[in-house]
């Protein structure tokens, strides 16, 4: 079942974003994070934040997408910000 | 798949809905089954990707509408200024191609909070957000969420429609778009002026909501992890 954990543990897949960059740059919310500073964008993405740096196992990013894709182009290691992991259901062996 | 009854959890679902956390607890189902939805979503940059826009483009919508319900509510979070939520919400439906669609959506939920006939054909975009913003003003605000996320879903439900919508790469994000119109009924329900506390009847459907099954672990899911985040915050 689908369930979220803090992440405290040593394996750490990358990052990967669920839109493809040119997608996101072209959202209203990029351009509203891209003029906060680091610190602001890495506190929203703390694990006790309203909406907090949310991935699944394999690294996908649930929420946050725009700010890490920000913080990622400031050269910040955004793979070793605390991540809240999200277990979601399989769903692979539906069919119509 | 998790047993409600026994580890308690139908028994919490139960006392927030009858409690003044009611709407928090709806408003986070609503979020959550957005989320939910993310999970299911193509990988970026894939034909499947592109195929789906259409029902990632209203999901997205949805998703904002949601955090904004969710922070009207429960005021933990300030969320979006209401110009700026306009504007991700028409940035979102340009960025993903629906915005023609969020339009008509925004016409069909001024009409339903207002009850004053709106054309979208014949209103400029121009006119329907500034209405928009009047709505969010108003004392009307969370029905008019509520009512725009319906009208939203509506279209999705347009989508499901179409031929091509039953590809299997989509069959769960439809499941979740059939979760999101539940959800929103139930806030609809809950906004009534004399609406009634939560039945048991109100409670089974939340957490057995699909014939086929399918998507009631998907809706199980979202139920939990919005009751973890409502009493979190209690």
């Amino acid at each position: 079942m689908a369930d979220v954990t803090s992440d405290d543990r040593g394996e750490r897949p990358a990052l990967t974003l669920l839109h493809d960059e040119q997608t996101i740059r072209r959202r209203v919310s990029y351009a509203y994070w891209e003029h906060r500073s680091t610190d602001d964008i890495v506190a929203s993405l703390r694990p006790d934040a309203a909406s907090p740096l949310t991935v699944k196992p394999n690294g996908t990013v649930m929420q946050g997408n725009t700010r890490i894709l920000v913080l990622r182009q400031r050269g910040l290691d955004v793979d070793s910000l605390p991540r809240v992991i999200y277990e979601s259901y399989s769903t692979e062996d539906w069919s119509d | 798949m998790t047993d409600l009854v026994t580890t308690g959890t139908f028994d919490r679902v139960e006392q927030c809905l009858r409690s003044d956390r009611r709407l928090s607890l709806l408003a986070e189902l609503l979020y959550e089954l957005s989320l939910g939805m993310r999970a299911v979503y193509p990988d970026a940059g894939t034909e499947e990707y592109r195929a789906a826009a259409e029902l990632i483009c209203y999901n997205e919508l949805l998703q904002s509408l949601a955090a904004s319900l969710r922070a009207s509510v429960s005021g933990r979070d300030p969320g979006y200024p209401d110009a700026a939520l306009l504007a991700v919400l028409t940035g979102d439906a340009e960025v993903w191609g629906c915005d023609r669609q969020f339009d008509r959506a925004l016409a069909r939920a001024i009409t339903k909070v207002d009850g004053t006939s709106l054309d979208a054909a014949s209103t400029s975009a121009l006119g329907i957000h500034e209405r928009m913003l009047a709505e969010l003003a108003s004392l009307n605000r969370l029905l008019f969420i509520t009512e725009l996320a319906a009208a939203i879903t509506a279209e999705a439900q347009e989508h499901e429609r179409r031929p091509d919508a039953s590809r299997r790469a989509f069959v769960a994000l439809i499941e979740y778009t059939t979760l999101q119109r539940l959800a929103i009924d139930f806030l609809r329900t809950a906004l009534e002026p004399q609406s009634a506390p939560a039945s048991r009847s109100f409670i089974d459907l939340t957490i057995d909501v699909s014939p086929e099954q399918r998507g009631n672990a998907l809706m199980r899911a979202a139920l939990e992890r919005a009751l973890r985040t409502v009493e979190a915050h209690r």
